[in-house]
């Protein structure tokens, strides 16, 4: 059973199996989506098996006539922006005023070398909100008005937000070109 | 910024293992009490046989417990507010000032509260004032924010906001029992 639609009836009707299969297929996507959206291994975990929770419990309501793989993906993404705004009410402040960030020049990375895996501890390592729009923004292709609205966000504040996140990774990233250069 | 979309649009690391028995684990949870459509339970038909069983036995000699009273749409109603759930936030007038903090596991059932004298919000009631179940609501989209949203995700009740990303719908359908008091 490793035909999508199969398996998205057999999902519909409960089957374990085409549950295993979906399962296979996806959860490296979906893990790669959520590790962006999250500080660790183990915060994507959780967002990982949240988003399987509820594509298995609403997959009756995916409409066969639309991407299969946007909607599980907006699924995954919509769950790690849940997650961030209920840590919100708990942790909500965060240092947006960071005066390091500006002497930084946005389109001023060098050289490409540096691996996914360094960039992704780069943009876990970023503040929530800031990680949050980036992701949104960069890999997505979110627009800021979408962004603002679901992230319940001012316009403004979303493309602040996106502008420290590029300006922080810029100058991690500008680093770490240094120490490479430097072991080379 | 285009390297860090190419290098995460189409990333699928291995996921962990355990997530997918932990995926299991929380789709086994209250499945004796889920409703599924698409798979009629056997204990569910068990259940409805006893209740059927017990009100022939009783002879219909209680009062029928639901209220003849139309569901109002929220848009007729005041703004939905989810203050009442935050005892850190200023609760509205119309809601009790002192707010026991609860977990999700102790979530209340969320209920309308009738319009005295003016339109009240959908809220949670928090004491022990009976109830009559009136079926589902319907809410007008325009009244469903990304908060509303993850605040609902938050107590385990529903998912609506993914599936508004698709609609264009007027109004939808929220999936948990809406209560009002009894009357004095």
């Amino acid at each position: 059973m490793e035909n999508l639609e199969d398996i998205i009836a057999g999902c519909r009707k409960g089957k374990r199996r085409a549950q295993d299969a979906l399962y296979r297929q996806y959860s490296g996507l979906l893990y790669g989506v959520c590790l962006r959206y999250t500080r660790s291994g183990q915060e994507a975990e959780d967002i990982l098996q949240e988003t399987f929770v509820k594509i298995y419990r609403h997959i009756g309501k995916y409409s066969m006539d639309k991407s299969f793989e946007g909607w599980i993906r907006r699924i995954a993404i919509n769950t790690a922006i849940t997650s961030y705004r209920k840590n919100l009410k708990h942790a909500y402040q965060e240092d947006i005023t960071d005066p390091t960030f500006a002497k930084y020049d946005v389109d001023d990375t060098g050289d490409c070398d540096y691996t996914r895996e360094e960039l992704l501890t780069c943009i876990q390592a970023l503040p929530d909100g800031y990680r949050t729009v980036f992701n949104m923004y960069v890999v997505e292709g979110y627009k800021h008005k979408e962004i603002a609205e679901m992230l319940d966000i001012d316009i403004n504040t979303s493309k602040s937000q996106l502008s420290r996140a590029k300006k922080y990774l810029q100058r991690e990233l500008i680093q770490l070109s240094q120490v490479h250069a430097t072991t080379r | 910024m285009h390297q860090v979309r190419d290098q995460f649009s189409s990333w699928t690391p291995q996921a962990p293992a355990g997530v997918q028995q932990a995926v299991y684990a929380e789709l086994g949870k209250g499945a004796f009490w889920r409703w599924s459509a698409t798979s009629l339970n056997v204990w569910y038909l068990a259940l409805l046989l006893g209740g059927a069983g017990l009100l022939l036995g009783a002879g219909w000699k209680t009062e029928p417990t639901s209220v003849a009273q139309p569901v109002q749409p929220l848009e007729q109603t005041a703004p939905v507010t989810w203050e009442a759930f935050y005892p850190e936030q200023t609760a509205p007038t119309h809601v009790a000032q002192e707010v026991p903090a609860v977990t999700p596991a102790q979530a209340p059932a969320y209920t309308y509260v009738k319009p005295q004298p003016t339109p009240a919000p959908l809220m949670a009631s928090l004491d022990n004032t009976p109830m009559h179940t009136l079926g589902p609501v319907l809410v007008h989209t325009a009244a469903i924010t990304p908060a509303l949203n993850a605040d609902l995700n938050y107590w385990g009740k529903v998912d609506i906001w993914d599936q508004l990303q698709d609609t264009d719908r007027d109004e939808i359908r929220l999936v948990f029992n809406v209560t009002v008091p009894e009357e004095e």
